[in-house]
C-alpha cells in the first residue's frame, strides 16, 4: 500500500530539500510513497494560447534539467522507499477546487517549506499554494529551509546545492 | 572560427611564457648562488650552504618539469591508460586518510547523505591512480585555501552521472580570474601567501576529460569556493523518473 505524499515545490532545488527531509526524518522505512510535486500554475487567458497548451509543456517550461538530475540524486538514496514520483499543477482558484486535487490524489500528508520564491525567470507563472495549503484541513508540515541566495542563480551550476542541509539538521 | 584560433595563439604564448618564467626562476636561483660564491675563496660552511641551496632549486625545478611533462601526456595522448572499474566512495574515502596523514591540520567531511547503499551504482570506468591524483589535488586545495578549515566532500549518483562536490569556506576565486583558472602556471591574485605551482588544477582537468566527466568550479571571494566533478556511472539508466 503506498501513501501519497504532496510536496509544494517552486521547482527551485532548494525546494527538493523537502523531499530530502521528509525521507530522512518522517518516512517509514517499511512504508513505500508516493511523491507528487505541485505548485500553483497561472493559465493564460487567451483562448488561441489555450488551445495549444498541455501540462506536460507547461511542466518542462518550468523544471529543468537540473532540478531533474538533483532529484535523481534523491531519488537514487531512497530507492528502496520510493513507489513513484508525479508532478502536478493546480490551475484553480479557490479553496474548494484545490480540496478536491487532494481528494482525487488521495493525499495523506502535504509538505512544504518556508523558503519559495515564486517570482523567477523560469517560474514566473507560478504561484504561492501556502494559503491554501494551510487551510485545507490536511496535515501538513513546513520545514524550516535558507531562503536561496538570489546571486547563486548567475552562477554556472546549482546541482551541488542539493548536497546542503537544511538548517535543522545541522 | 577566428576567435577560437586567436584565443588558442593567446593560450598558447601565455603557456609558452608562463612556462618559461616558471622554469627560469630556480636557475636564476642557482645561477646568483654559484656565481657569488665563485668570487671568492670561502669558508667549507658555506661551501656547503651554497650547495644545499642549489641542490634545493635543482629539486624545485626537478618537480616543475615532471608535472609539466605529466601535464603534457594527459592533456594530449591518452591511449596507454587503462581504465577499470573504481568505486568513488572508497576511492574518496582513500583521498581523504592520505591527505589527513600527510597534513594532520587537514578536516575532511565526507558526507554521505545522499549517497545510495547500492555499491553497485557507485562505480565509474576509471584509472584508479589518476582519478586518485585528481581528486587530491581538488582536496587538498580546498585545505589548503581555506586555512585548514572543514572541506566537505559530498557523494551523489544520479540517472547518468556519479556527482561529486568539494566545497570549502576559503578564500575563494576573484570572480574576473575564475576563467583563468585552468590556465598553467596561473595563480590567482589572492594566492600570495599559499604555496603552490599553478600546476593542480590543469592536470585534474585533463584527467577528469580524459574520464569521460565534467568539472565546475564556482566561488565568492572571502566566502568559499564549490568545485562539482561528474563522472559517468558504469550502471546509466534511462528510465524517466518523473512523470507528468
Amino acid at each position: 500500500m503506498k501513501k501519497t505524499i504532496l510536496v509544494h515545490t517552486d521547482f527551485s532545488l532548494n525546494s527538493l530539500n523537502t523531499v530530502k527531509v521528509f525521507f530522512e526524518q518522517y518516512a517509514q522505512k517499511s512504508e513505500k510513497y508516493e511523491i507528487v510535486f505541485l505548485t500553483g500554475y497561472e493559465l493564460s487567458n487567451s483562448i488561441t494560447e489555450l488551445l495549444f497548451i498541455s501540462k506536460s509543456k507547461i511542466v518542462q517550461s518550468i523544471a529543468n534539467q537540473e532540478f531533474f538530475e538533483a532529484f535523481n540524486i534523491i531519488k537514487n538514496k531512497f530507492e528502496s522507499q520510493l513507489h513513484s514520483t508525479r508532478i502536478e499543477i493546480f490551475t484553480g482558484f479557490g479553496q474548494t477546487s484545490f480540496n478536491d486535487l487532494m481528494k482525487l490524489n488521495n493525499v495523506s500528508q502535504i509538505f512544504t517549506c518556508n523558503g519559495l520564491t515564486f517570482n523567477r525567470k523560469f517560474n514566473k507563472n507560478c504561484f504561492d499554494l501556502t494559503k491554501l495549503i494551510k487551510k485545507s484541513g490536511y496535515d501538513f508540515i513546513e520545514i524550516e529551509t535558507q531562503k536561496e541566495n538570489e546571486v547563486n542563480y548567475y552562477l554556472q551550476s546549482n546541482l551541488s546545492r542539493v548536497f546542503e542541509g537544511t538548517p535543522q539538521l545541522h | 572560427m577566428l576567435n577560437r584560433i586567436e584565443a588558442s595563439f593567446e593560450i598558447q604564448n601565455n603557456f609558452v611564457s608562463n612556462a618559461s618564467h616558471e622554469l627560469r626562476t630556480p636557475l636564476t636561483a642557482i645561477i646568483g648562488e654559484a656565481d657569488v660564491t665563485l668570487s671568492k675563496i670561502r669558508t667549507p660552511e658555506e661551501y656547503i650552504e651554497t650547495i644545499s641551496i642549489i641542490l634545493e632549486e635543482a629539486d624545485k625545478l626537478d618537480k616543475k618539469t615532471k608535472a609539466l611533462l605529466f601535464l603534457a601526456q594527459t592533456g594530449f595522448n591518452g591511449k596507454t591508460v587503462e581504465f577499470s572499474k573504481v568505486r568513488i566512495d572508497q576511492l574518496l574515502w582513500d583521498v581523504k586518510e592520505i591527505i589527513e596523514r600527510i597534513n594532520s591540520n587537514s578536516s575532511i567531511y565526507l558526507d554521505i547523505s545522499l549517497m545510495p547503499d547500492d555499491p553497485m551504482k557507485l562505480k565509474v570506468l576509471a584509472n584508479e591512480q589518476l582519478l586518485h591524483l585528481a581528486f587530491t589535488n581538488i582536496v587538498s586545495n580546498a585545505c589548503k585555501y581555506s586555512d585548514y578549515k572543514t572541506v566537505r566532500v559530498s557523494i551523489g549518483v544520479s540517472n547518468a552521472n556519479v556527482i561529486v562536490v568539494i566545497n570549502d569556506q576559503g578564500i575563494g576565486i576573484p570572480e574576473k580570474e575564475l576563467s583563468h583558472i585552468y590556465d598553467t602556471f596561473y595563480r590567482a591574485s589572492n594566492t600570495k601567501n599559499y604555496e603552490g605551482y599553478g600546476i593542480g588544477l590543469p592536470l585534474t582537468r585533463n584527467i577528469i576529460r580524459m574520464h569521460k566527466g565534467e568539472i565546475l568550479v564556482y566561488s565568492e571571494e572571502g566566502k568559499g569556493t564549490t568545485v562539482q566533478v561528474k563522472l559517468p556511472a558504469i550502471s546509466a539508466s534511462n528510465k524517466a523518473s518523473i512523470t507528468f
